[in-house]
């Protein structure tokens, strides 16, 4: 086929089947995404029409195929998203940063000499508490996790309110006024 | 004094460069995404623009409503298209076409849409309306040095060529010659 019938044939496809692809696209994206990623998918159907769409071969059924090509666009599109969200992975050999060694004692290397050891503070008030409630105020406020994603993960109600209570705990057993004070008992690194 | 109306993009595609005086074109546009937007249908010697779902009836309806053509009409188009099934159901029921020239479908890679051109050969041959197949429309509009009476004389006159071929349509006895 000439570029003037695939010109042709996309035309008439997109006539007929734009809500289609639209209800399709719309059971994997929602909002505006949807709009951008049927843009896209107009480019990738005309480029399929280009390889595949033939005098040749036969098609049993448009509205099939179409389905068929859609879907896995969108799946494509999805994987690519999500993929952006995931980490990447420096090797040690390509980075500059200097990791801390957290097998030796020198793990609180990376913290400037000249400041209270938080990290001695944070070992001995996370020793009050059990292991999961520990790791809970570890994400909040070490790692920096969303509640939300506390929530999913440790499978916990209202993580912000269990927080609230553990910090109560933590001041109620460890007999102190607030956790300023507390840091600044502990000795200073040097 | 007969017209040639042109139908659908396959035609435009191919006659647009023709500036005829008895040449119009019958295109649709698809509107943008968005629910409820509405395609656009042009009758280009009309000046005729409205906004119609890309759907048999609804186009059929539009152009029923447009249809001010009083000459009888040649009309050329790509059966495929729906927009060319609603134009040849809409001049045979005005009673103005005289005849179909069939561009090779670009959908004839599809057997639904083999089935769909079926029921309209089966439609101009119960309504007598004489049809021919350009198989090869490229080399038909690019070889033949045309213009408006040696477009039509050959259809009229039912030859078949190397470039046409006649489908169906005319009395028996006007196919002796063929």
């Amino acid at each position: 086929m000439d570029k003037k019938q695939i010109d042709v044939v996309f035309t008439e496809l997109i006539n007929r089947y734009q809500g289609f692809f639209i209800q399709q696209i719309r059971l994997k994206f929602d909002g505006e995404e949807i709009f951008d990623v049927y843009q896209e998918f107009c480019i990738h159907l005309y480029n399929v029409l280009c390889q595949k769409y033939t005098k040749d071969v036969d098609l049993f059924n448009t509205k099939a195929w179409l389905k068929a090509v859609v879907s896995n666009f969108c799946i494509s599109e999805l994987r690519k998203k999500n993929k952006k969200r995931k980490v990447n992975l420096v090797s040690e050999e390509k980075t500059t940063l200097v990791r801390s060694n957290f097998s030796d004692a020198s793990y609180n290397s990376d913290q400037a000499p000249g400041e209270p050891n938080y990290f001695g503070a944070m070992k001995s008030l996370l020793s009050i508490l059990s292991k999961r409630e520990a790791l809970m105020l570890k994400m909040k406020y070490y790692y920096g996790v969303p509640s939300a994603r506390i929530e999913r993960i440790l499978n916990v109600a209202h993580a912000d309110v269990t927080i609230g209570r553990l910090k109560q705990r933590i001041l109620r057993k460890g007999k102190l006024n607030d956790f300023e004070e507390f840091v600044a008992k502990m000795d200073w690194l040097t | 004094m007969t017209k040639i109306w042109s139908v659908g993009n396959h035609a435009h595609t191919l006659l647009s460069i023709y500036t005829w005086e008895e040449l119009s074109f019958i295109t649709f546009t698809q509107g943008a995404p968005e629910e409820g937007n509405l395609g656009t249908l042009t009758i280009s010697n009309q000046k005729s623009i409205r906004p119609v779902a890309y759907s048999k009836e609804d186009l059929s309806s539009a152009l029923h409503e447009d249809w001010k053509e009083n000459e009888m009409v040649w009309m050329i188009g790509d059966i495929s298209e729906r927009v060319v099934d609603a134009a040849l159901r809409v001049g045979t029921d005005e009673k103005r076409l005289r005849g179909m020239l069939v561009l090779y479908p670009v959908g004839m890679v599809a057997l639904d849409v083999r089935r769909e051109m079926s029921e309209i050969i089966l439609y101009l041959k119960k309504n007598n309306i004489p049809t021919y197949l350009i198989r090869e429309p490229n080399d038909f509009f690019a070889q033949v040095e045309l213009n408006f009476s040696t477009l039509v004389e050959p259809f009229s006159e039912g030859r078949n060529s190397k470039y046409f071929e006649y489908l169906c349509g005319m009395n028996q006895s006007n196919l002796s010659h063929i």
